[in-house]
């Protein structure tokens, strides 16, 4: 029996701009087993980093959740105060994020800010027993070790400038998985990383997650990414999950249009391909499209689409949210 | 290996880049960006230039509009040396060849709209007098675009429209040779697929000639002819993008074309990972530039730059391995 470790449902967030209320999220339902990997998959706007957000509970200070639960080993996070966070973000969520040069200090070497960090996650520490917070140094040695971290000593008096990109995202891994947390939010991780550094850090999540039995949530726009990396997958389009379920039947056999779609618009560096785009451009989300937000963009639209919006359509372990399967 | 189409030649293209240093700021060492680039074009081909951030290719592009002057080598264009031309001669020449990168909002300016960019440029060229507004109008169908998009700033454009405005704008001034400097990297997958259809729908109708300058090895397959793969500012291979991508020679390339991740989850991939990263820019090399991450590497490679081996008809290696095959 798969353990259920994480369980979103029907999770709404606005954000209140000068142009209006935005929709970011409109109803996210999501649940994530233990160890598994989940990639949430999606273009620029459509939620996937909203919803990242949400469960570690840092969105912008324009930003609400309006509706919704987070389950997070049968908590709600959304109900919890602030500081009974604080002792699961970073023990027992943590994340990893874009860009590494913006989550590293630059004025202090990685040993004085790891430790930093680990010493502030002290308190929710006190009764673990697979980590001795006492042991600091080789808590951070250990951890550099494991992400394949040559001349460990060295790297520990560096500062972030004086790390490669790919370097300074494995320190980042290194921190995150240091605390073996349960849950790791990866979001776009490997995006700012050439393709050789690529393959060489999703290669080290892998392992890590493998060795700990960490869930991830692995946010990304690269499909390819997906499926070499994830079990599951979600799309997204619009602040709502269209398409969820194994990977590889996802990619065999893509139900949604919008997945095919983007399947479709995806040249491919092992095989020639013909590719079709979709035609139009993503929602303005102040102001969504009636009925299921894809209609304007749907090769198949029929008239219900522009009226009512799909409900989920479940086939086993997969679901889709679309007309043409209700 | 000459051709008579040839359109665009490059020959053993070097830039330093100088780093000052101490308090009177003089030249402490050079960024030794790009060692030896060369390559030609077809008229209305278009030809991939590939490599990993730091390998050289977008100054490489930035020397062929001569936005920089190289410090050795040699650009033909139509068979004449361009490499030093300068006043009105330049300016012709960038009547000819125009450039797109990669971010399409900094490429406008945020207080014009698209018809003032686009005339703005006709009139520096002091083309299509008294005929601006109706050229700039097909420009924009050209581009599929339409007229209200005219009277639009960059910011109320999308990403992909705001590519579309730039393209119409380069090509506001006729040329004949575009440098596309990842002309979709910053564009959603869905809207990615819709600027390289408008990239190779314009090569068809009107014959231009493309440089594509990208790091995405799968546009490269889906565009390009033939294809130039640099690493650390070196050419490595190139080849027919076909035979490239079926058969590569170079360690390096195999490498590449093995690390990118494919959208298909039943593609088993024999894994083949290199480590460690790119050698450092400021020391120049000595020996091949990837012989230290080179899984095959042997003595000579680190100390002798291999030799140009030719394998096929224009499927070019420099690698000691196959020199010693």
């Amino acid at each position: 029996m798969d353990e259920k470790i994480l369980e979103v449902k029907n999770l709404r967030v606005n954000f209140y701009t000068y142009r209006g209320v935005v929709k970011a999220l409109n109803g996210v339902n999501l649940d994530l087993n233990k160890g598994e990997i989940l990639g949430l998959a999606g273009e620029t706007g459509s939620g996937k980093s909203v919803t990242g957000l949400s469960i570690l509970r840092l969105l912008p200070q324009n930003a609400r959740v309006v509706e919704g639960e987070i389950f997070f080993k049968g908590r709600d996070l959304l109900k919890i105060s602030e500081k009974e966070y604080n002792l699961i973000r970073g023990k027992e969520i943590n994340a990893i994020f874009q860009d590494p040069h913006t989550y590293l200090n630059p004025v202090f070497t990685i040993k004085e800010q790891f430790k930093d960090i680990l010493l502030s996650k002290k308190d929710s520490l006190k009764n673990s027993s697979k980590i001795d917070i006492k042991k600091l140094d080789e808590i951070m040695v250990s951890a550099l070790k494991d992400v394949k971290m040559p001349a460990v000593d060295r790297v520990l008096r560096m500062y972030p400038h004086e790390l490669s990109g790919g370097m300074k995202q494995r320190v980042m891994l290194a921190i995150a998985f240091s605390l073996q947390p349960s849950l790791i939010i990866a979001d776009e991780p490997t995006t700012a990383l050439d393709v050789t550094i690529q393959a060489q850090v999703l290669e080290i999540m892998k392992e890590l997650q493998r060795k700990y039995n960490t869930s991830v949530i692995l946010i990304t726009h690269d499909l390819g990414v997906i499926a070499e990396t994830c079990q599951k997958v979600a799309i997204m389009y619009a602040g709502r999950i269209v398409e969820y379920g194994r990977v590889s039947e996802v990619f065999r056999n893509p139900l949604h249009p919008y997945t095919k779609g983007l399947m479709e618009a995806l040249p491919r560096a092992d095989i020639d391909v013909k590719v079709k785009s979709i035609p139009g451009t993503v929602p303005d989300l102040v102001s969504p499209p009636s009925g299921c937000t894809f209609h304007p963009r749907c090769p198949y639209a029929m008239e219900i689409c522009k009226r009512q919006s799909p409900r989920p359509s479940y086939v086993k372990e997969r679901m889709v949210e679309c007309h043409l399967y209700s | 290996m000459e051709h008579d189409d040839i359109l665009v030649k490059v020959e053993n293209l070097k830039k330093y880049f100088p780093i000052y240093g101490g308090i009177l700021q003089r030249v402490v060492g050079y960024i030794y960006a790009v060692e030896d680039a060369s390559f030609y074009i077809r008229k209305g081909e278009t030809l991939g230039l590939v490599g990993e951030s730091g390998s050289g290719k977008t100054t490489v592009g930035r020397i062929l509009v001569k936005l920089e002057e190289p410090t050795g080598g040699k650009i033909f264009y139509n068979s004449s040396d361009i490499t030093n031309i300068k006043g009105s001669e330049l300016k012709k020449y960038r009547r000819k060849a125009q450039i797109i990168f990669q971010d399409p909002y900094a490429s406008l300016n945020p207080r014009m709209t698209i018809k003032d960019s686009i005339i703005e440029v006709m009139k520096v060229h002091r083309l299509h007098k008294g005929e601006e507004y109706n050229n700039a109008l097909k420009l924009m169908e050209k581009v599929g675009l339409s007229e209200e998009h005219l009277y639009r700033f960059p910011h109320e454009l999308s990403g992909g429209q705001r590519q579309r405005a730039v393209i119409a704008r380069a090509l506001a001034v006729e040329p004949e040779f575009l440098i596309l400097d990842e002309p979709t990297a910053s564009l959603d997958v869905s809207v990615q697929a819709q600027v390289l259809d408008l990239l190779k729908e314009l090569q068809e109708k009107y014959n231009y000639t493309y440089l594509l300058i990208t790091h995405n090895l799968a546009v490269v397959r889906y565009i390009s002819e033939r294809t130039v793969i640099m690493y650390r500012g070196m050419w490595v291979e190139t080849s027919p993008t076909k035979e490239l991508f079926n058969k590569a020679e170079h360690p390096y390339t195999q490498a590449l074309l093995k690390s990118v991740p494919i959208p298909d989850p039943e593609v088993k991939k024999d894994k083949f990972l290199i480590s460690g990263e790119p050698p450092n820019p400021t020391t120049p090399v000595k020996g091949c530039p990837f012989a230290d991450r080179c899984p095959y590497v042997m003595d000579i490679c680190k100390n002798e730059m291999p030799p140009v081996e030719s394998i096929g008809d224009e499927h070019k290696v420099r690698c000691w391995l196959v020199n010693k095959k």
